[in-house]
């Protein structure tokens, strides 16, 4: 009897559902079973998510604000473009120090991929083509890494799910109306998801074929260069590439009858706990004067730098011995080598000064300022900040009707993962064998891996001594892993239905029923995104009650200034030549980029308070309300000309001096 | 029979089931939102029935509290009073209140906004709709006579630094007093955690000396009101140490300490003063950051 016949009889009779046309993953999501048809189509798939993201973005950029950040991440671009030019002209003067420093000091807190790649977009798309505005030839760059998440999270979805559930995540993915803003943003945070998910593909990709070993240590060099968050990615991966190590050393032995692959693997595992053990000791030793001690001739340095060596020894002998075992452990020793080189060349910032500047990068996000945040009616300035933060405001934007499928995708990763090994035998004609829960839906290698990625962006930043401003915007990179899940939920979920309903209808189909519980999920996200773009800060969720919910208890409506460009126009036709004007919390920088967009006149003169203005467009934030009462102090009146006004909740007000 | 099998199966429909009901339900939502928009028109036909029907020490209270486009519309004359906790506001100087709602809003309750401002209130003739707004009138049963109030009194009052050298006179230019220490006590409009508020700057000189603000001929009150805080952030601040504000009626001291590091406004009463003269004074060792700000307000009882 089969094992499958003998899972029926001990269960009695399931009712049959048709599968989802889907390449049927095995547990470990590991064999590509897809014919050549089916792998061009896929390609063909992937392509078109790319093209038809990036197109999307690009259309919908113009109304899209420049929040604070970004005006500042343009002019470091811009002077990084600058420095590509000098490089051209006089490469030699290009490489000293000065030069670079002139370049490369401003804005030294966040590394120099994207805005090399922002600045290098902005040279010819709009400075030598004039293709497009300067805001858009900065942005095309951003808008193609977060067009990269959609051909990823396909890729990876199908693999664990089918087709439909792999485009149904890669398409949920901008339908989170913060998520589809912030995408449109010269920014770091939707970048980094992009990077994340990319090591994490070129990881599963890795274990199964030749070379992606080396990609996956370049991608991970990519993502040191895209934001600091990169450096959480080994610390996920390293649990799993080791069990998959470990896995494949005793199948080799098995089968060859030789312990060597496994005692390279446990002589990598000594090498990397050792390493890292050693530089965490170090650490807690010396406390705050680690980072400072860290010199080019420092024993923590030497110590990092062998135990890497050490590695890639050990590493180059397992290749000459079992294939399979030496797939699982390279990635990430690429990812250990490859990651600091290429972090240390794509930054010109770091040539003359390796160790102090990268020390003083560290230092900066290690010692991050806090700024304030409204959080249910409280005022958070500052440690400790709530454990239930992330997941209150995660479920308070993330569209209510894309949040439960990950909600359950979650929860049934992890019910599953516990009760896989717990098998008790049948009892009484009642069995609660763990094999049939089991060989239903078996939780794999790749659901782990992906419930492991989804959760350590939240998990580390949910703890109450790391700042809490931005929104939801600092755990992106757990956003499309929490997509693959609920596509799962609402595959499961639509099984169950389409088993449910069959005797009844037995014309449904489950992939005909998933395409519409798929569009009924996501109207709501769809017509909320329309509804609040551009204001892709402000939205909130169903379960908030949107905007005007989240008001009424008492959370942040807005942040990073870019809400602004609601009374622009306003301002553009109503203030009077050359006024005074206060853009309340929107730096020189952005009333730059305003103006040199074409989206605020040139004569009008720019202050910094109320007292110097005649005209005040104020951001109401709960933690401003100050400015707000000083601008009815300065004019005389308590009553605005115009304003801002999204579902009710103010967001922008406009005082003029009477 | 297999209960996990069974389960499993169970719970595959339940969950079909769930994600469609939350889908409805939210796409029940996202269609039903925009209707909770009042237009232009709304706002205006509210605002003209406020207009015709306006008195004196009448006074808009919005709920929620965060429908300020209403301020856009509303005549000038009449305040509009809405900030986070608004609800609960005694509103003492305003013997009407005009409630604007929007009740269609998400997550507003009729309830629970009567549960925080009805008490003492009674309503004053119908409610009118105009599309999703309602305008209701209320008589505010905790509206109280005003009999004195600092602000309008500063011209008249003496204020003065006072320390262990003794007295040292602030001089008065028309609208402030100015002070030797370069301190400024005049009226304007702060923030005290949220709300705003018109009162005196009141800035602690530092040290033992105290800056204070003496008002003579102040009438017999039902209730002394001190209204007291650090402005905007300032509160927060909890490395500058905490200050004490004094309120003397005729020599007999109350002294409220605002301790640092807690963001609040200070509402403190006092039945049944006797005429006379009343000093209000502040002092904080450490002046670094202590923006304080008050409002000394005297009422007489109820129904005078």
């Amino acid at each position: 009897m089969s094992r499958k016949k003998r899972e029926a009889a001990e269960t009695g009779p399931l009712p049959e559902v048709p599968a989802v046309e889907q390449a049927p993953a095995p547990p470990d999501g590991s064999v590509d079973s897809r014919t050549p048809a089916e792998k061009t189509l896929d390609r063909r798939l992937g392509w078109g998510l790319f093209i038809v993201a990036t197109a999307l973005l690009l259309v919908t950029e113009k109304p899209a604000g420049f929040v604070r950040d970004e005006s500042v991440y343009f002019a470091s671009a811009e002077q990084h473009a600058r420095w590509f030019q000098l490089l051209a002209s006089a490469p030699s003067q290009a490489f000293t120090d000065a030069a670079i420093a002139q370049s490369f000091e401003f804005n030294h807190e966040h590394p120099a991929l994207m805005k090399n790649a922002y600045g290098l977009s902005f040279l010819v798309l709009h400075e030598k083509l004039g293709l497009l505005r300067p805001a858009a030839a900065f942005r095309f760059p951003a808008f193609l890494a977060a067009a990269l998440i959609l051909p990823l999270l396909f890729s990876l979805t199908r693999r664990a799910f089918g087709r439909p559930a792999g485009l149904m995540a890669a398409a949920s993915f901008l339908l989170v109306p913060r998520q589809f803003f912030e995408a449109h943003l010269s920014c770091f945070d939707v970048p980094m998801a992009t990077a994340w998910l990319l090591v994490v593909f070129c990881f599963l990709e890795a274990l199964e074929k030749p070379r992606w070993w080396l990609y996956t240590g370049l991608a991970f060099g990519a993502a040191m260069g895209t934001k600091h968050n990169a450096y959480f990615i080994p610390v996920v991966l390293f649990p799993f590439a080791f069990a998959k190590a470990l896995s494949a050393g005793s199948q080799h032995r098995q089968r060859t009858g030789s312990t060597e692959a496994l005692r390279i693997v446990q002589e990598l595992l000594v090498i990397l706990a050792a390493t890292g053990g050693l530089l965490a000791l170090t650490g807690w030793i010396l406390g705050d004067r680690f980072l400072s001690t860290f010199q080019l001739l420092s024993p923590q340095l030497g110590v990092a730098l062998l135990g890497m060596a050490a590695a890639v020894w050990r590493t180059q002998a397992l290749a000459k011995v079992d294939v399979r075992t030496f797939r699982a452990v390279a990635p990430l020793v690429a990812m250990a080598v490859l990651g600091p080189a290429l972090f240390y060349l794509h930054w010109p910032w770091l040539w003359h000064h390796p160790v102090d500047r990268f020390a003083w990068y560290l230092s900066f996000h290690l010692n991050h300022e806090h700024y304030t945040w409204f959080y249910l009616g409280e005022l958070l300035r500052q440690p400790p900040f709530p454990l239930s933060y992330v997941l209150v405001k995660t479920a308070m934007t993330v569209p209510t009707s894309l949040f439960l499928p990950m909600v359950f995708g979650v929860v049934l990763v992890i019910v599953r993962a516990v009760t896989w090994r717990r098998g008790s035998a049948p009892s009484a004609g009642i069995s609660f064998s763990t094999k049939t829960w089991a060989a239903h839906s078996p939780v794999t290698f790749l659901e782990l891996l992906v419930l492991a990625n989804a959760a350590t962006s939240i998990i580390v930043l949910s703890q109450p001594s790391v700042p809490h401003f931005g929104g939801v915007k600092h755990w992106f990179p757990s956003m499309p892993f929490l997509a693959l899940l609920a596509a799962g939920s609402v595959l499961r979920g639509v099984e169950g239905l389409v088993a449910w309903l069959q005797p009844k209808l037995p014309k449904l189909e489950v992939q005909r029923v998933f395409i519409g519980v798929s569009a009924l999920l996501f109207a709501p996200a769809l017509i909320a995104s329309v509804r609040v773009y551009p204001y892709g800060t402000s939205h909130y969720s169903e379960l908030a009650g949107g905007l005007p919910g989240a008001a009424a208890m008492g959370m942040q409506r807005q942040f990073w200034a870019n809400n602004v460009t609601g009374v622009l126009e306003w301002i553009n036709q109503n203030a009077r030549p050359g006024e005074r004007v206060y853009l309340h919390e929107c730096h020189g920088g952005q009333v730059r980029d305003y103006q040199r967009n074409g989206m605020l006149r040139q004569d009008l003169r720019f202050v910094g308070g109320p007292f110097d203005a005649d005209l005040v467009a104020y951001q109401y934030h709960q933690e401003f309300r100050e400015t707000e009462f000083q601008t009815w102090q300065a004019f005389g009146t308590t009553k605005p000309v115009t304003g801002l006004y999204v579902d009710e909740t103010p967001q922008i007000v406009v005082y003029r001096r009477r | 029979m297999n209960l996990w099998a069974e389960t499993a199966t169970r719970l595959k429909r339940w969950e079909g089931l769930a994600l469609v009901a939350v889908a409805v339900f939210c796409l029940g939502f996202q269609l039903k939102l925009p209707s909770a928009t009042p237009s232009d028109a709304d706002y205006q036909s509210a605002a003209a029935v406020i207009e015709q029907e306006r008195q004196p020490g009448d006074v808009v209270l919005l709920a929620p509290w965060f429908i300020e486009r209403a301020r856009l519309f509303v005549p000038e004359q009449v305040p509009v009073v809405g900030y986070f906790g608004s609800d609960g506001d005694d509103l003492r100087q305003h013997r009407r209140i005009w409630v604007l709602a929007n009740p269609a809003l998400p997550r507003f309750s009729w309830s629970a906004f009567l549960e925080a401002f009805g008490r003492g209130r009674s309503e004053d003739g119908p409610e009118r709709t105009f599309g999703p707004l309602a305008l209701k009138r209320f008589t505010n049963g905790r509206a109280r006579p005003l009999l004195f109030s600092a602000a309008q009194s500063l011209a008249s009052a003496r204020v003065y630094l006072e320390g262990p050298q003794g007295q040292q006179a602030c001089t008065f230019s028309g609208r402030s007093w100015r002070c030797p220490n370069g301190g400024e006590v005049v009226e304007e409009w702060r923030e005290l955690h949220f709300e705003p508020h018109r009162c005196l700057r009141f800035y602690p000189p530092g040290g033992p000396v105290k800056l204070v603000a003496e008002f003579s001929g102040v009438p017999a009150t039902d209730t002394l009101q001190l209204i007291t805080g650090y402005a905007w952030e300032r509160g927060y601040y909890r490395n500058e140490g905490p200050s004490d504000f004094g309120v003397e009626v005729n020599g007999e001291p109350q002294v409220t300490t605002l301790p640092a590091g807690i963001e609040k406004v200070y509402r403190v009463d006092r039945q049944h003063t006797a005429a006379g003269t009343v000093r209000a004074w502040v002092q904080a060792d450490n002046a670094r950051n202590r923006e304080i700000c008050f409002e000394l307000l005297g009422f007489g009882p109820e129904g005078t």
